[in-house]
């Protein structure tokens, strides 16, 4: 078993709610925890997992740091543990060093593929040119969707190494099934786990409700729109794919700076630190994502339409090369913890 | 009508329904805690569920009703103390839930099977940190003016009327005056120099379970100035904790329950009382009071492999050994103590029916009438334990309309609430969830809710 500094203190903090279990209720967390008498680092991490950061059991907390004996933060704790779950199930392993310096990394890695491009461009077309060139001579169809398939393919080969890991240290010995695969899906898709069980997400204040979880779902639902319509390229420019994409992109534009602005606000130290550092670039290479996605029909016949296509490019590459190195994981063990939780509850 | 201007006295659940009810009703409200802001809510920041009559409805799982709950309050605290009272708050209480819902409190709802809801009790989500923290956001837009840290400190009476209060402010005392008041300050729990004049010494080893605030001054200076007095005078509510939890405010979760499933023994490695004994629910209240009564108010439970997994879990990690003989010794009790007194626990064992249950044990001069489980499987564990306090009994007598009641009568303008009144109602024993239903009724009656 991998033991961790924060997986101790998670230990700590969380047998202090297993004797007490005010909790119960807000989220996946409390049921999961009232199955063990003893709790594990295996186990902590599953936890850390099923937390989707919602706040209220630190604003329902008597025993908080720094006021009390206990000094509990579970928001916080379970995010210094989910970061240490990132770090320990990247595949290949060093390449965790990406996750560590997520924001440094993602500039760099945007900046090599755009040089990359102008190389490439100024050779085949030369710069002047670029934006008179017809997209699907620039991105012949076979280059664009071998392209695509090709980083899918990467992705989805990292993700099942990865998740095979996690899902290992995680199981109890239990296998999977399509019982627990489909509702974690359900549970995924109506975001179970953001709504504090109808009292509402505390992020970014006490008084928020439905800030995050809204924004979440823009940016889940606007990437999975986004994700199926890009299949149909070239339809994405013009057609009924191009109306999926666009509001594809709208949703995950919208969501992005809806994330963006609760990073902004957020109340400062209640948070890992940790887990913030990897937030943020995230979302906003998202935002990007988003914003030069709405432009696709609205400059179509301009001639920014190349450049910005080219640059949309860009950042959705980076975001997939990075996919399994980035927060562009969390969904993978997420939903990994998902389904275990819905294995180990079973019927119900 | 002109408004009355109202102060409450106090920052817990009697106080909070009081300040909204009144409020609400229009009246110019102030409420001075002792506490600072984040240290607020008194006990009714550790609490977690309600008993309260009602039908069928929607956050338990069946009915229950008033004579129900009246019997189940008579089962564990004898008579009533005073009658009209708790006939009042017994009726009452079947508006507590809804009253409650309707200011901001969310209960549990049966989520899919996984919650196993209660008959008798709602469970409102996030605990009493969340429950005294709606009520003040509440009292923010009602307009209540709360003064934190303020400590009373003096009441000034006139015959039957209060004339003002006094204050504790940072940078001296200060003179409060208003129509009516009403006090809502808790028991005198967090008061271990009053404790100790039932406990002596010994009152440094227990442990109070909630706020370290509730020091007992209003209820003082009410004694002082004649009013009657009921509850049980001696202590109050007490159960097990576990004795390395802090000295205060360690809430629910240092409680050890883990006493029916071994054996308990005192400093000398002795068994002192039946941990068997069936009288739940009053089970869990006696056994702090047993321990405070013993010396140096410490005890241990020992319990082996078998057990774990059959009580809550807890917040320290048990003493454990391979052999009762290591266990005595990190425990530090006298040689070969403990090892005689589970021999002859084990020995005396009877199992004949095949209900755990009815396994008893008489292999010493203190039975062992239910659970009698052997303790023979390594590894062997045991929690040190200590009495925790959970609130005192002792308060000030009120009549229906909520009005405090003097040796000369009724104080036309002075109110309680809370548990510095639960006395009227439970003069010792305790029934879960029903001090904030008590709190709830009083205070509201007390903040103008009217009685018919
Ligand atoms: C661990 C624990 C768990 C519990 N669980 C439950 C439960 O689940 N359900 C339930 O019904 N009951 C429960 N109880 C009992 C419950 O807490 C009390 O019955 C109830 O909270 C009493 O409410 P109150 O408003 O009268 O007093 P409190 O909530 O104790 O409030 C008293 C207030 O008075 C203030 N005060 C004290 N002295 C002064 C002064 N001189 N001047 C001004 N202010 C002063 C204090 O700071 C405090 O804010 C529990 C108790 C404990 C300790
Ligand atoms: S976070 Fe605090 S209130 Fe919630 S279960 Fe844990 S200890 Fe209890
Ligand atoms: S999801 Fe919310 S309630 Fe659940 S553990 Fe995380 S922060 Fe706490």
């Amino acid at each position: 078993m991998t033991e961790y500094s924060g997986v101790n203190e998670a230990i700590r903090q969380l047998s202090i709610c297993n004797a007490c279990r005010y909790c119960e209720g807000y989220c996946y967390v409390w049921d999961a925890i009232e199955m063990k008498f003893i709790i594990e680092p295996g186990y902590v991490e599953h936890l850390a997992n099923l937390c989707h950061d919602c706040r209220d059991c630190y604003y329902a907390c008597p025993y908080n740091e720094p006021d009390h004996a206990f000094k509990l933060n579970i928001p916080k704790t379970l995010g210094n543990v989910r970061m240490e779950t990132y770090e320990n199930f990247i595949r290949p392993k060093i390449l965790k060093k990406v996750l560590q310096k997520e924001g440094i990394i993602t500039l760099l890695t945007i900046i090599i593929i755009f040089i990359a491009s102008l190389l490439y461009i100024s050779s085949r077309f030369g710069i002047y040119n670029f934006y008179k060139i017809p997209v699907t001579s620039v991105f012949p169809v076979y280059l664009f969707k071998g392209v695509s398939y090709f980083i899918y393919l990467y992705v989805a080969v990292l993700w099942i190494f990865e998740g095979v890991a996690y899902w290992n240290e995680i199981n109890d010995g239990k296998h999977m099934n399509s019982m627990g695969i489909f509702k974690a899906i359900y549970d995924a898709i109506n975001h179970k786990n953001f709504w504090g069980g109808g009292t509402g997400c505390k992020i970014p204040s006490e008084n928020n409700k439905y800030e995050r979880p809204v924004a979440h779902m823009m940016v889940f639902f606007g990437f999975i729109i986004a994700l199926i319509s890009v299949l149909f390229y070239p339809g994405i420019i013009s057609g009924y794919a191009g109306y999926a994409y666009f509001i594809g992109s709208i949703l995950l534009f919208a969501g992005s700076i809806g994330m963006i602005h609760i990073h902004m606000v957020d109340t400062k130290g209640l948070r890992s630190e940790k887990q913030s550092a990897i937030d943020y670039p995230f979302t906003v290479l998202l935002f990007f994502v988003g914003f030069t996605g709405i432009l696709i029909p609205i400059s179509v016949k301009t001639y920014i339409f190349n450049w910005n296509f080219l640059i949309h490019d860009v950042f959705i590459l980076t975001l997939f090369i990075l996919a399994p190195f980035s927060k562009f994981i969390h969904p993978l063990f997420r939903f990994l913890s998902l389904i275990k939780y819905r294995i180990d509850t079973g019927s119900s | 009508m002109p408004k009355k201007r109202v102060i409450i006295i106090g920052g817990g659940n009697a106080a909070l329904s009081a300040a909204i009810e009144s409020a609400e009703r229009g009246n110019e409200v102030v409420l001075v805690e002792a506490a600072p802001e984040k240290f607020r809510g008194g006990n009714s920041k550790y609490t977690r569920d309600i008993r309260y009559a009602h039908k069928e409805d929607e956050f338990t799982s069946g009915s229950y009703g008033v004579d129900e709950l009246k019997n189940d309050l008579l089962s564990v605290t004898g008579t009533l103390e005073n009658p009209e009272v708790a006939k009042m708050v017994l009726e009452k209480s079947e508006f507590v839930a809804g009253w409650m819902n309707a200011h901001g409190i969310i209960f549990k709802k049966e989520i899919k099977g996984t919650l196993n809801l209660s008959r008798t009790n709602a469970f409102f989500m996030g605990g009493g940190k969340v429950l005294v923290d709606t009520y003040y956001n509440l009292l923010k837009k009602l307009n209540v003016r709360v003064l934190y840290e303020s400590p009373l400190t003096s009441i000034k009476f006139r015959n039957l009327h209060i004339e003002n209060i006094t204050i504790q402010k940072e940078n001296g005392e200060e003179v409060l005056q208003a129509d009516e008041y009403i006090f809502a300050s808790g028991g005198y729990e967090s008061n271990k120099e009053w404790l100790g004049q039932f406990w002596q010494e010994g009152v440094k080893n227990i442990k109070v379970r909630g706020t370290r605030y509730n020091m007992g001054k209003p209820l003082k200076l009410l004694m002082d100035n004649g009013a009657i007095l009921c509850g049980e005078e001696k202590a109050g509510h007490m159960v097990a904790v576990d004795s390395r939890s802090p000295e205060y405010e360690a809430g629910i979760v240092s409680r050890i329950d883990a006493i029916p499933w071994g054996i308990t023994v005192n400093i000398h490695g002795k068994r002192f009382y039946d941990e068997g004994e069936d009288i739940w629910p009053k089970r869990y209240a006696m056994w702090g009071r047993l321990i405070a009564d013993i010396d140096e108010q410490k005890a241990y439970v020992v319990i082996d492999r078998k057990a774990i997994g059959k009580f809550m879990p807890t917040v320290y990690k048990p003493f454990s050994a391979e052999t009762i003989d290591d266990l005595e010794k990190i425990l530090g009790l006298p040689v070969n103590s403990l090892k005689g007194t589970v021999d002859n626990y084990n020995k005396g064992i009877n199992k004949e029916s095949s209900d755990l249950f009815m396994w008893s044990s008489s292999g010493s001069r203190i039975p062992k009438s239910h659970w009698a489980m052997p303790i023979d499987e390594p590894p062997f564990f045991a929690y040190p334990l200590s009495p925790g306090l959970t609130f005192t009994y002792q308060g000030v007598k009120i009549n229906k309309t909520g009005r405090l009641m003097m040796i000369d009568g009724e104080v036309d303008n002075g109110f309680a609430a809370g548990e510095i009144a639960s006395g009227n109602i439970l003069k010792k024993g305790y029934l879960a969830g029903f001090g904030l239903v008590i709190g709830n009724v009083l205070g509201r009656v007390a903040g103008g809710w009217e009685n018919d």
